[in-house]
C-alpha cells in the first residue's frame, strides 16, 4: 500500500478514492451497530448481496454493513442512496424485495417504512423527526462508511483536517484553533479542551502522552461505542491532531472489552492509518512521529476516571489518586498526559477543518457545537442522536424521542447516570447546555438521558444508582466506599416505611462528607442523584417517613 | 503453560499489559487458574500478591471455573426500570441460585454484566455470546429450556 507523504499524494488518493465511491449507482447502507439487540446487519447485508448477485447487479450497487444508525428501536434499519430512503425493522427476509421494488422499480417497500400520527408514512430520512432535526456533525459519517474502510471516510473528507495541520498549520496554531472554538469536554465535566492542551503542551517533559478515553461505564450511555464503532477514524485523526499540537509522540485508546467488533474496527482502523503513513515515523513529511496502543477496560466504572484509567494503562489497578498535580502535568508514568473523551476528539477534525469561527456558530454561549445523547428508560425512539447545544430538553424528549411511547405521562428526564440528576417535567423546557443543566442539579455527564415516567418511583432509581456505585467504587477513600453504604441503609428504611425526619438529616449529612472528602468525583458526586430526587421529588420520600406525634 | 507462555509473548512480555494477558487466560480457560497467576508473576517479575490484586479487583475476573452456560444480565438502568431486576429474581428463583454463582451441576452460571448500550431492547439477557432482548419473566423458563 502507498504511504502518503505529501499533500499533493493525500488529494490524489482522495480523488480516486471519491471517483470509487462514486462509481455505484446505489448504495444500501445497513445499520451493524451494536444498538439493535442482534447481530442481524450482518445477516441483512448477505442476503441483500446475495439478491444482488442472483441480478447481476454486485457492481453497480453496493451494500455496505455500517456503524450504528441511531434510531435502535427501530433497529435494524437500513438505507438506500442516493434517494436516503429509509427502511425500518427490516428482517432477512425482507431483503428479496427491497431489490426487486425498490432497486428494480423504484417503488417503496411501505410496511418497512417510518410511521406516526404527526407525519404519516414516510419513507425518506428527511422527512422523519427523529433525523431531521438532528444536526449530525459527526454521527452523519456512521450511515455512509463502512467503519473497517479508511478509503470510505477518505471520499467523505475525512483525514482533510490531519493533512492541512500537519502541512500547513503550526502545533501552536492548531492549539489556539481549539482554544478559540470553545470546546469542550464531553466525558462528564466539560472542561475547555483547548486549557488542557496547553497544560500539557507546557508541562516539562521530553515524553507526553495523549489517550482517548472510551470507557463508557455510565449505564445508558452508549453514543461513545456508535462513534468508535462507527467511524473510528474520526477520532484517530483527532487524537494524530492534538498529539502533533501537544506534543506527545504516544497516544493511548481505552475502550471496552466486551464488545469485539468495536475492538476489531479500532485495531483495523490503526493498521490502516499505519499503512496509509498517517501514523507512524514522518507523518505526511512533516517529521512529526506518532503511535497508537490500544488498552482495555475490564468492567469497573471507576476506571473511567482520568488517574484511574492511567494506571490502568500502566497494568495496575484503577485508584484514582488525589489530584493536587493534574493528570494533564503528571499522568502515565508520571508523564504529562492529555486525556480527553472520544466524542471530544471526534470534534477535532471538524474544527480544523471548518475552523473555529464555523464552529462557535453552532450551539450556545458557552456550550458549542453538538452533543450525543443516548436516549434510553421510557422513551419511544430509544437511540443515539446528535443535536447542537441549546435545543430545548422538550424537543429532544417529545420530537425526537417521540414522548414516552406507553400511554403514560413524562415524569422526569435523568441525565449524568449514577453521578448526575433528574429534572422533572415542569423543567422540560431548558436548554441543552453544560452549566444550565448542570445549575438545576442535572450536570448532563457524557450525555447518557435516561426518561421516566408518571409510574416510575424516584426511591428506586436512587438505590440503583446508590447499588451500582458501592459495587465500581474502588473503595480506597472512606468518604465514598462507606458513605455510599450509609445512605443505601437508611434509604432501605424509608422505602420499607421506617425511615424518619432523623434519617433523611443523617443522609444530607452524609453527603455533604462525602462531597467535601472524597478522592475522586466518582464519591464527590455519587449523592448528586440523590439530592435532585430530594429537591424536586420530596414528596416521594415524605409519604413514606413515620409521621411525627 | 504454553498458552501461558504465547499470551505472554503476544505483549512481548511488557508488564503494562499484565491485565490484558490476565484477560486472554480468562477467554482460554473460563477463569483464571491459580497456576497461572504464579506463572505471570514469575515471568513479568511482579509480584504474586500484585497480580492476585488485579485478578481480584475487576469484577470480569473470576477465580473460579464458570459453569457450561453462562447468563449475563444486563444490569444497567435502563433495563432495570423496565423490568430487568423481575427477570433477576426470576432467574434466581428458576435455577435456585444467586447472582454470582453456578448451579451445583455446573450447568449454569448467572452474572450482571454491565449496561450494553442497547437501550432500546432490554431487558436483556445474554446466554453464550446470544442475545435476547426484551425479556420478560415469563419468557425465561422456555429460553432456558431451549438452552438445555
Ligand atoms: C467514576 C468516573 C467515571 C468516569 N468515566 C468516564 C468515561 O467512561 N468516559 C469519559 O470520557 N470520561 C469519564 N470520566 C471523566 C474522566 O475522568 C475525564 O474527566 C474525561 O475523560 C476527560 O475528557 P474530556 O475533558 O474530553 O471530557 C469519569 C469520571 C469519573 C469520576
Amino acid at each position: 500500500m502507498q504511504r502518503i507523504s505529501s499533500y499533493e499524494d493525500f488529494l490524489k488518493l482522495k480523488n480516486r478514492v471519491q471517483s470509487i465511491m462514486a462509481s455505484s449507482e446505489r448504495i444500501i447502507s445497513v445499520c451493524g451497530g451494536g444498538g439493535c439487540s442482534s447481530k442481524d446487519g450482518k445477516k441483512i447485508a448477505s442476503a441483500l448481496k446475495d439478491e444482488l448477485g442472483k441480478k447481476g447487479l454486485e457492481e453497480k450497487i453496493k451494500v455496505k454493513l455500517t456503524g450504528c444508525h441511531g434510531m435502535c428501536s427501530w433497529g435494524p434499519s437500513i438505507i438506500i442512496y442516493p434517494e436516503e430512503i429509509c427502511y425500518l425493522k427490516v428482517k432477512e427476509k425482507d431483503a428479496t424485495e427491497i431489490i426487486e421494488e425498490t432497486i428494480l422499480r423504484n417503488r417503496i417497500v411501505d410496511r418497512l417504512v417510518y410511521e406516526d400520527e404527526k407525519v404519516g408514512k414516510t419513507p425518506h430520512l428527511k422527512d422523519i423527526p427523529f433525523y431531521n432535526r438532528q444536526t449530525r456533525l459527526i454521527l452523519g459519517y456512521n450511515t455512509k462508511i463502512d467503519p473497517q474502510s479508511i478509503d470510505d471516510y477518505i471520499a467523505l473528507g475525512g483525514y482533510s483536517a490531519l493533512v492541512k495541520a500537519l502541512t500547513q498549520m503550526s502545533p501552536t496554531d492548531v492549539l489556539e484553533e481549539i482554544k478559540k472554538s470553545n470546546l469542550r469536554g464531553r466525558g462528564g465535566g466539560g472542561f475547555p479542551a483547548g486549557q488542557k492542551w496547553e497544560t500539557t503542551r507546557n508541562a516539562k517533559s521530553d515524553i507526553k502522552y495523549v489517550i482517548v478515553n472510551g470507557h463508557e461505564g455510565e449505564p445508558g450511555a452508549y453514543m461513545d461505542r456508535a462513534i468508535l464503532g462507527g467511524n473510528p477514524h474520526i477520532v484517530l485523526e483527532g487524537l494524530i491532531i492534538g498529539a502533533y499540537a501537544i506534543g506527545a509522540r504516544q497516544g493511548f485508546i481505552y475502550t471496552r472489552h466486551d464488545a469485539p467488533d468495536l475492538l476489531k474496527n479500532i485495531e483495523t482502523a490503526i493498521s490502516k492509518a499505519r499503512e496509509y503513513g498517517f501514523i507512524g515515523k514522518n507523518i505526511l513529511g512533516s517529521g512529526f512521529d506518532f503511535d497508537v496502543e490500544i488498552h482495555l477496560d475490564i468492567g469497573i466504572f471507576v476506571s473511567g476516571e482520568s488517574s484511574a484509567l492511567m494506571r490502568s494503562i500502566e497494568g495496575k489497578i484503577p485508584e484514582p489518586r488525589p489530584k493536587y498535580i493534574r493528570t494533564s502535568v503528571s499522568g502515565i508514568y508520571e508523564k504529562p498526559s492529555n486525556l480527553n473523551n472520544v466524542e471530544t476528539w471526534a470534534n477535532v477534525p471538524l474544527i480544523i477543518e471548518n475552523g473555529a469561527e464555523w464552529y462557535s456558530k453552532i450551539g450556545t454561549e458557552r456550550s458549542k457545537g453538538t452533543k450525543l445523547i443516548s436516549l434510553s428508560g421510557r422513551i419511544k425512539n430509544a437511540g443515539v442522536i446528535e443535536v447542537p447545544f441549546g435545543m430545548s430538553l422538550r424537543e429532544i424528549v417529545f420530537d425526537l424521542g417521540g414522548g414516552t411511547g406507553n400511554g403514560n405521562d413524562l415524569k422526569a428526564v435523568h441525565f449524568g447516570s449514577a453521578m448526575g440528576g433528574s429534572i422533572p417535567k415542569e423543567l422540560i423546557d431548558t436548554p441543552l447546555d453544560f452549566d444550565a443543566c448542570a445549575k438545576l442539579g442535572a450536570p448532563i455527564g457524557a450525555g447518557g438521558l435516561l426518561v421516566l415516567d408518571e409510574k416510575d418511583d424516584m426511591l428506586e432509581l436512587v438505590s440503583y444508582f446508590l447499588d451500582f456505585l458501592s459495587t465500581e467504587s474502588c473503595g480506597k477513600c472512606v468518604p465514598c466506599r462507606e458513605g455510599i453504604r450509609q445512605i443505601r441503609k437508611l434509604l432501605k428504611k424509608i422505602k420499607d416505611g421506617s425511615g424518619t425526619y432523623q434519617d433523611v438529616e443523617t443522609i444530607r449529612e452524609i453527603c455533604d462528607v462525602q462531597k467535601e472528602a472524597s478522592l475522586c468525583a466518582l464519591g464527590r458526586t455519587a449523592s448528586s442523584p440523590l439530592e435532585s430526587a430530594l429537591k424536586y421529588f420530596w414528596k416521594e420520600f415524605e409519604s413514606r417517613l413515620v409521621k411525627e406525634k | 503453560m504454553d498458552y501461558l507462555e504465547s499470551i505472554i509473548e503476544k505483549y512481548s512480555r511488557r508488564r503494562n499489559f499484565l491485565i490484558e494477558m490476565l484477560m486472554d487466560v480468562q477467554h482460554e480457560k473460563g477463569y483464571i487458574p491459580r497456576e497461572s497467576i504464579f506463572y505471570l508473576s514469575k515471568r513479568l517479575s511482579v509480584p504474586v500478591n500484585e497480580v492476585m490484586r488485579i485478578a481480584t479487583f475487576y469484577k470480569t475476573f473470576s477465580l473460579k471455573p464458570k459453569a457450561e452456560h453462562v447468563i449475563k444480565v444486563c444490569s444497567g438502568v435502563s433495563c432495570y426500570i423496565r423490568g430487568g431486576r423481575e427477570v433477576v429474581e426470576k432467574l434466581e428463583n428458576l435455577l435456585g441460585i444467586k447472582v454470582g454463582d453456578s448451579t451445583p451441576d455446573m450447568k449454569f452460571s448467572l452474572e450482571l454484566s454491565s449496561c450494553s448500550g442497547r437501550c432500546a431492547s432490554g431487558p436483556e439477557i445474554e446466554i453464550d455470546g446470544e442475545v435476547y432482548g426484551n425479556v420478560k419473566p415469563d419468557d425465561i423458563e422456555g429460553i432456558l429450556k431451549k438452552i438445555g
